[in-house]
Formats: structure tokens, C-alpha cells, sequence
């Protein structure tokens, strides 16, 4: 049985801490110790893009949605209203060659999720929100 | 969990021991930390980390900043007893072998 919650925080910094205690239990139950903190790590990381970025000013009452749909098979995390849809190509993971600071968020989070991909924000035209999806046996379903 | 840092001093080495999470809205006073131990500059600066149960992408910038400023200013650098955590993201980013590591 698939569950589905959404949980909503301050697009603030110091609610960071909040939403990873909020995300850790839900995943302990099906993905081994060392994945559920790539997750909540790939999460947390999405959400302070938002706040890093300055995004939130685009957000409902400032606030960061994530809906997570949790089944035995397969997590998918919606993070909601995460960019304009023109500032999608420019969000990549950077060289890692290069060592500077900054910039390893979106390699964390393609590099722990086995899909990520962009669907159209449904409650607000031009946005976009950033889906991504970890299956518990590595592989993505079909 | 909040993140502390107690700084233990001998002649020429300064030794950080951070405790708690590193993440957006405590890397600051990580980086700040660090940039006042350099001014003094010690011989040797190293951060403890086996207290530390997360870290993130700006914790892991702040460590990579540490590493550019002592090596401008020619103070050891080293990381100490990393915890699973840190470890797992400095995998993950490919920098375990760029810093000195040191401890389990």
C-alpha cells in the first residue's frame, strides 16, 4: 500500500533540520541506513536550492511544499514550485573535476535518485516542480 | 541536532571538534570558525567530525574553503574521525582524496 503525505515548511533556513526529521522515519522502514541518508540528503538539498536561489519569493505564503508518495517499491518526491520553466536546462550537476565550493546539491541529488525529471507546477502557470523518484531495488520501475 | 564547536588549542595545533549537523543554516558559523583559527595562524588546523550525523552541500563548501585558505596560508589541514555521514558525502562528491583524512 502506497502512502502520501505533504509537508510544508517556512522556506527559511532553520526549518531545514525540521523537514529532515520529518523525512528520516518515513524511509527507515524500506531503504537500508546509508540510502536513507541520501535521501533525506537529496531532499534537503532540493529544498535549500529553493531558498539558496531565492525562489521562495514565488512560493504560496514563502513556504516549501514536498508531497512523497512511499510504497514498499518506490519513493517519488515532488517538490513543488521549485523553478520558472525557462531556468530548467540551466540546472545541471557542475564538473567535479573542478574543486570549488558550491555548486554539489544537484550532483547529490541526481547521483542518489534513479529518476529526476521536471513536470509543470500545478498550482502556479510557468512553474515547474521537481519530481524525483528512488526505487528500493536501485532500478527504476516500469 | 544544533552544531557546537569547541576549539582546543595546544602551541601549534588548533583542533575544532564540531558536533551536530552542517547544513544551510549552520555552515556560517563553521566558516566563520575556521577563518578566525587561520588569522592565528597555527601550524596545524584540524576539524573533528565524528560528531557530526549530517552534512550538506554548503558544509562540504565550507570544508573545501578551509583547505583553499590554509594552503594560502600554509597551515595543515586535516579532517579528523569523519563520521559515516561526512564520509558517505565526501564519496559522494569525490573529495575524500583530497583531503587529509585522519583517524578510522
Amino acid at each position: 500500500m502506497a502512502h502520501n503525505m505533504t509537508v510544508c515548511v517556512p522556506a527559511d533556513p532553520s526549518y531545514l533540520r525540521s523537514l529532515r526529521g520529518f523525512i528520516q522515519p518515513i524511509y527507515e522502514k524500506n531503504f537500508p541506513e546509508d540510502e536513507v541518508r541520501q535521501l533525506v540528503l537529496a531532499i534537503d538539498e532540493a529544498c535549500s536550492n529553493i531558498i539558496k536561489h531565492g525562489q521562495s519569493w514565488f512560493l504560496p505564503k514563502g513556504t516549501i511544499s514536498v508531497s512523497i508518495l512511499d510504497s514498499k517499491k518506490k519513493t517519488v518526491v515532488t517538490v513543488h514550485n521549485y523553478c520558472r520553466a525557462k531556468e530548467v536546462e540551466k540546472i545541471k550537476p557542475r564538473d567535479l573535476d573542478d574543486i570549488k565550493p558550491g555548486g554539489l546539491g544537484t550532483h547529490f541529488i541526481a547521483e542518489v535518485m534513479d529518476k529526476v525529471e521536471f513536470e509543470p507546477c500545478t498550482v502556479r502557470e510557468g512553474r515547474m516542480a521537481l519530481v524525483m523518484t528512488k526505487c528500493t531495488s536501485g532500478k527504476e520501475e516500469s | 541536532m544544533k552544531l557546537t564547536i569547541e576549539r582546543q588549542e595546544t602551541d601549534d595545533t588548533v583542533v575544532l571538534v564540531v558536533t551536530g549537523d552542517v547544513d544551510m543554516e549552520s555552515s556560517p558559523k563553521l566558516r566563520d570558525e575556521i577563518k578566525k583559527t587561520i588569522k592565528k595562524k597555527p601550524t596545524h588546523l584540524k576539524l573533528q567530525l565524528t560528531g557530526v550525523p549530517y552534512i550538506d552541500s554548503s558544509g562540504i563548501a565550507v570544508l573545501i574553503e578551509g583547505m583553499k585558505w590554509t594552503q594560502k596560508k600554509k597551515v595543515a589541514y586535516a579532517l579528523v574521525d569523519i563520521s559515516d555521514s561526512v564520509r558517505d558525502v565526501l564519496q559522494m562528491s569525490k573529495l575524500l582524496s583530497v583531503f587529509t583524512v585522519e583517524g578510522d
